[in-house]
């Protein structure tokens, strides 16, 4: 997202350590993780202008499996899926799991749940949400 | 989709050389099944197109590649995922119709069917009393 940037002056510096805490910040997607372990139902957000997206890997996780809610700027994913060996097989090595997870996400700006959308293709859950009118962006002219 | 190659050719083999893009190389999860008749694995692959996967039968071993593109655009405030290459290889056991194989991807899970030579699929045989 940024970057590199050598500390060559004591001020930079306190400057650097500071964008290193907003980097991690903006790493900490999820403002709460259940019962999630490792890579589990990866996400990114992006903002573009009237909308926000979120993306979700859920690979192998049907629409049912899923369970969406979003108020007001925070948006919550739970899943749970059980996954059997397939009927008549026997194992060799097992590294898909059965798993449950629940991640909330706090968004960069209240929604409007009811002009929420989400699709769910190619074992990636995407969600896209409208911003609230209050926080659609507004040009705002610069006076000297 | 899928490509077969009687010949080894001296270009793909897998020698251990470093990738010269930024991408990451990311091993998917598989799992590996097997019944009478065929050996199933079961792969992972979020993010990926059917067009975009590729299944390699050379020399006695399955790669097994898929590429992940970000469609969303705009600014990122937030990012786990990324854009990932998928890539794993697996050594095949002999007695295998590699004429055969088959494979469907579906919710981002891709199943490959690699089903026995007939010649070692186990018969029944039937015990009859003298």
């Amino acid at each position: 997202m940024f970057m590199p940037w050598n500390d060559f002056d004591r001020t930079l510096a306190v400057v650097d350590a500071m964008r290193r805490r907003m980097d991690r910040a903006f790493s900490d997607l999820a403002v709460s993780d259940v019962t999630r372990s490792g890579d589990t139902a990866q996400a990114s957000l992006h903002d573009v202008g009237t909308e926000l997206v979120l993306s979700v890997d859920v690979p192998g996780y049907k629409e049912d499996d899923l369970d969406l809610s979003v108020h007001r700027d925070v948006l919550t994913l739970k899943g749970q899926r059980q996954l059997e060996a397939p009927e008549g097989y026997r194992a060799h090595r097992v590294e898909r799991r059965s798993q449950t997870f629940a991640r909330s996400f706090k968004l960069s700006a209240p929604v409007d749940a009811e002009k929420t959308q989400a699709k769910l293709q190619n074992g990636v859950l995407t969600v896209r949400m409208t911003k609230s009118a209050e926080a659609q962006p507004r040009r705002i002219s610069v006076k000297a | 989709m899928l490509t077969t190659h009687p010949n080894p050719s001296p270009q793909r083999k897998d020698d251990g050389m470093e990738q010269t893009r930024e991408r990451p190389t990311v091993a998917p999860l598989v799992d590996v099944y097997e019944n009478d008749s065929e050996l199933l694995l079961i792969a992972e692959l979020a993010g990926a197109t059917r067009e975009s996967v590729d299944l390699n039968l050379e020399e006695g071993a399955l790669t097994l590649s898929a590429t992940r593109e970000r469609t969303v655009e705009g600014a990122i405030l937030g990012d786990e995922i990324g854009d990932a290459d998928y890539r794993r290889s697996f050594r095949l056991p002999r007695g295998l119709d590699l004429e055969n194989v088959s494979a469907e991807l579906d919710h981002g899970t891709l199943r490959i069917h690699l089903p026995k030579a007939k010649e070692f699929q186990p018969r029944q045989i039937a015990i009859t009393s003298a």
